[in-house]
């Protein structure tokens, strides 16, 4: 089994200084959902930064390390680049234009010229993979709940053509069900497409639902791998990633009351 | 909404460059021993350039202590010392009132107005800000000219010089060393007020808004400090300069004089005082740099009519150039060369 | 009547160079205090292309637009560009410079006496008679006109093709933009492109209609308002808010004083910036981004 990425001894500093990425070691391969686990302030979101590309804002830098891609040496490509080759990032926050109907959101997202030609085609497709897009078609973006936010979001990285699509918290701050839903869009988007992914998760449960293999990442290191049914009788990940119960409330909670702010200021 | 931090081109705060500005002692009191001897040997056409320097300065001290320290925008410098101008000019022609009551007529004005101006940028940052001084700055320059129309002075009002202990501020010289001595005030007076917990917390709502409220700053009262304090002195160069050239008309407070202002601190060198002072001399000079341009190289096509023109887009040129190339100013490129010589006279030490 | 006629057009005139602001901003969050010298430039562009180029007045207006084109995007690449990712107050500083430096070169080049456009042009000015009581020039109806395709134009750009979304995407969250691939050097040189275009517009039109001189640059900041009024990246919101600011001004020349035409705009500005900061249209949350 080939390897699409492969990251070895990748260290990251933000502000020159704050180390966040002290040598992380993982693949992704070709055609699978590999997922990356750990809790808050891991390096996740920086690991998935560092592969699709910081932007001079983070002030973020890659000090030592590797990023291959499809056998391609990609360290510390830059943004419009990453696109170009093909990995595609659905962000943790702010992952949708609000202003935007949800038509729009899909149809602004750049493809290539002949690709371009065809952007209804593509549309449709997404409208077939979420249902539930196509009946919010003329909605503006801002006003979706969470749920039909990360499927939109999904669903514009997918209109990119990506060959790695990373996704940030796929699971934060939504319901049970709508994660269950999601889960299963991608499944078939899976199915279909053969496309591999990288996810990040902080729910054991969801990461152990959808990938194949998975990384455990704790203060910016890889600390655990393996395939997903090693790691679904592993203690230590049981105790730290499984507990849906009150973390996972709270999470949802605070989500919830994210998502209502923000419909606020609308 | 979230995305504040990470959008492209946005914000990340101007940091102020480290005030103090180092510089010892002995330095500072050369300069301004030998700044005292030049009245002795320069002519009365460089006393003048001296003395138009030196109501700059003041008015630059001012609007860097707003927009380079505190971080508050202002367009409407140039209404300030208006008001200011205004404010003398209309006491002495209804009371004839003297220095002792114009001036601090002059700075309460200003300092009122401040306040107004300042009143927006509690809600407002940035750009609304710039906007609302800029509007302000119109009104009061619309104010300043209900007054001569009323008053059928359309002309303007006119001045007699200042008396002060019953000596007549007339002059070159005298005014030399009166500015002198108020630009010298001044810097001391802004330069303490840095170091004081007030500049501290002018420097911490520069930085971080935000964070400076969390951090228990009283953002509202500093920052409506800021503008009381550097108005009142903005207002003050005005009435000075209204003496000076003992005449006060609204056409001499263009828009493009709050320009001026800004360009001296963006020329100077954000958030230093002494960038404040280089910046008022650079751009004092300007306009006559390019008169004497006019004078040597004849062929440049240039005359009166035109040299004003040519000073504004000199002054926009420049202006861009140091946004562009070099925006720690003037005082930037002084430190670094004062760096290098510093670190090759080391090395030279060493061999 | 009359003053009802008066009212649409400085309404036009307000709505057609506002949009030029709301463009840029709406898009780059830049504002752009130079927009009135570069209306003016406009202007002045028209008097070269016609003096030193062609004589058809036709032609030199078609020529007129390609040039204020080339202007805009100049700006944007030679200029704003380098001030991406800079503080904001940097960026709108750099306009002011610019406008100053427009402004100085455009009196060193063209002089500094006021020009006859229109008859430069051999264009008539003649005041069209529309009913007994109501008159307008021919500019100001071209005027009128132009504005109504402008907005349409610009309505149906940003709503309905791709690269008019991707603008509208990208000041809205000009991260995820990049991130789905779009070219922000793209979309930021078009905002200044259209928004320059628009604003030549404006500038050749008031030039036509009375004299050319670069004090009518003052025109743009009292246009500003009207932005504001609206919401400063909302375009429907621009055309209402230049209603407003229409209204008042020629109600209190009228009624009040003439001497108030110079403030009014400022007047209006002040409070609403006191009252609602972010306009009549605009997005509330803009207030913390700037
Ligand atoms: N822009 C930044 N500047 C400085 N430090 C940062 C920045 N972004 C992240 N960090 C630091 O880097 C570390 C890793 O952050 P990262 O966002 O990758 O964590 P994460 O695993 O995604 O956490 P979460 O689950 O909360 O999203 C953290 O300690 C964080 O404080
Ligand atoms: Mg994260």
């Amino acid at each position: 089994m080939t390897d699409i990425l492969e990251i070895t001894d990748l260290e990251v500093t933000y502000q020159r200084s704050i180390l966040a990425l002290h040598g992380v070691n993982l693949r992704v391969a070709k055609g699978q959902i590999t997922s990356l686990l750990g809790a808050n302030g891991a390096g996740k979101s920086t690991t998935l930064r560092a592969i699709s590309g910081f932007i001079g804002l983070d002030n973020a830098r890659v000090n030592a390390g590797r990023v291959r891609f499809l056998g391609e040496d990609i360290t510390g490509l830059q943004l419009p680049r990453t696109i170009h080759k093909g990995i595609v990032l659905v962000p943790e926050r702010d992952k949708v234009f609000t202003n935007l109907t949800v038509a729009e959101n899909l149809e602004v997202v750049a493809t290539s010229r002949e690709e371009g030609s065809k952007w209804q085609q593509i549309e449709e497709e997404i409208f077939v993979y979420f249902p539930r897009l196509a009946k919010l078609r003329n909605k503006p973006a801002g006003l979706l709940s969470g749920g039909e936010r990360q499927m939109l979001a999904i669903g514009g990285a997918l209109v990119c053509r990506p060959q790695l699509l990373l996704i940030d918290e796929l699971s934060l701050g939504l319901a049970p069900v709508i994660v269950d839903e999601i889960i299963e869009r991608l499944r078939e988007v899976h199915a279909k497409t053969e496309l591999s992914m990288l996810l990040v998760e902080q729910s054991a449960a969801v990461a152990f639902a959808l990938a194949s293999y998975g990384f455990v990442l704790e203060n910016g290191k890889v600390e655990l791998e393996g395939a997903t049914e090693d790691l679904r009788s592993n203690q230590k990940v049981l105790d730290l990633y499984l507990g849906t119960g009150s973390t996972g409330r709270a999470d949802y909670l605070a989500n919830a009351r994210r998502r209502f702010e923000e419909r606020a200021n609308v | 909404m979230s995305n504040t931090e990470t959008g492209i081109g946005k914000i990340a705060p101007v940091r102020a460059v480290a005030k103090g500005d180092g510089g010892n002692r002995t330095a500072w009191m050369g300069l301004i021993v030998l700044l005292a001897l030049v009245p002795l040997v320069a002519s009365p056409f460089h006393l003048d350039i001296a003395s138009q320097i030196f109501i700059a300065a003041i008015g630059a001290l001012a609007l860097m202590v707003l927009t380079g320290i505190a971080g508050q925008i202002s367009l409407g410098h140039g209404g300030l010392m208006a008001a200011g101008a205004f404010t003398t000019g209309i006491l002495y022609k209804e009371t004839g009132a003297g220095i002792w009551i114009t001036l601090p007529a002059s700075v309460v004005a200003g300092a009122v107005i401040g306040l107004i101006f300042g009143l927006p940028s509690l809600r407002l940052r940035g750009v609304y800000l710039a906007m609302s001084t800029l509007a302000l700055h119109f009104v009061v320059i619309y104010l300043g000219g209900e007054y001569e129309f009323a008053s059928g002075a359309s002309t303007g009002i006119f001045l007699d010089p200042p008396v002060i202990f019953g000596y007549e501020l007339y002059d070159g010289q005298a005014w030399y060393y009166a500015l002198f001595l108020l630009v010298a005030g001044t810097y001391w007076g802004c330069s303490n007020l840095l170091n004081s917990k007030t500049g501290r917390a002018w420097e911490a709502l520069h930085a971080n808004e935000t964070a400076a409220e969390a951090l228990g700053v009283q953002v509202a009262r500093y920052k409506l400090l800021a503008f009381v304090i550097t108005s009142g002195i903005a207002s003050f160069s005005g009435a000075l300069f209204a003496y000076y050239q003992s005449f006060v008309s609204v056409e001499a407070f263009t828009l493009f004089m709050s320009i001026q202002y800004i360009a001296m601190i963006i020329i100077g060198g954000m958030g230093s005082l002494t960038g404040a002072l280089l910046g008022a001399i650079f751009v004092t000079l300007v306009p006559y740099c390019i008169e004497w341009l006019m004078e040597t190289v004849p062929y440049l096509g240039l005359d009166i009519s035109t040299a004003s023109s040519a000073s504004h887009a000199a002054f926009g040129l420049l202006m861009i150039l140091f946004l562009v190339f070099e925006p720690s100013g003037l005082i930037g490129i002084w430190k670094r060369t004062v760096a290098r010589f510093s670190s090759q006279s080391k090395k030279e030490g060493v061999q | 009547m009359q003053i009802v006629a008066n009212i649409i057009v400085l309404t036009s005139l307000y709505a057609l160079v506002a949009s030029g602001y709301v463009l840029v901003y709406k898009v780059s969050r830049v504002l752009n205090l130079a927009h009135g010298e570069l209306m003016i430039l406009g202007a002045y562009l028209l008097v070269a292309t016609s003096a030193g180029i062609t004589s058809d007045p036709l032609i030199a207006i078609a020529l007129t637009a390609v040039f204020s084109i080339i202007v805009g995007l100049s700006v944007y690449l030679l200029l704003m560009r380098e001030m991406t990712g800079q503080p904001v107050l940097a960026a709108v500083l750099t306009t002011v410079a610019l406008g100053i430096l427009l402004r100085g070169a455009m009196v060193l080049i063209w002089g500094p006496q006021q020009l006859n456009v229109a008859s430069m042009l051999s264009f008539e000015n003649a005041s069209v008679v529309l009913t007994d009581s109501i008159r307008v020039s021919t500019a100001s109806l071209w005027l009128v006109i132009c504005t109504v395709v402008v907005y349409l134009g610009l309505l149906a750009f940003l709503h309905m093709s791709r690269w008019g979304m991707r603008m509208r995407a990208s000041g809205q969250n000009p991260l995820l933009a990049a991130q789905r691939g779009i070219n922000l050097h793209t979309v930021y040189a078009l905002a200044w492109t259209l928004s320059t275009f628009s604003g030549s517009i404006a500038g050749v039109l008031v030039a036509l209609d009375s004299r050319l001189d670069v004090n009518m640059a003052v025109i743009g900041l009292k246009a500003f308002p009207a932005a504001l009024v609206g919401g400063l990246d909302s375009l429907h919101g621009a055309l209402i808010g230049a209603g407003v600011i229409a209204v008042l001004e020629v109600l209190l020349i009228h009624y009040v004083n003439p001497l108030l035409s110079d403030v009014v705009p400022f007047l209006v500005l002040i409070a609403i910036l006191i009252v609602r900061p972010w306009g009549l249209f605009g997005t509330k949350e803009e207030l913390n981004r700037v």
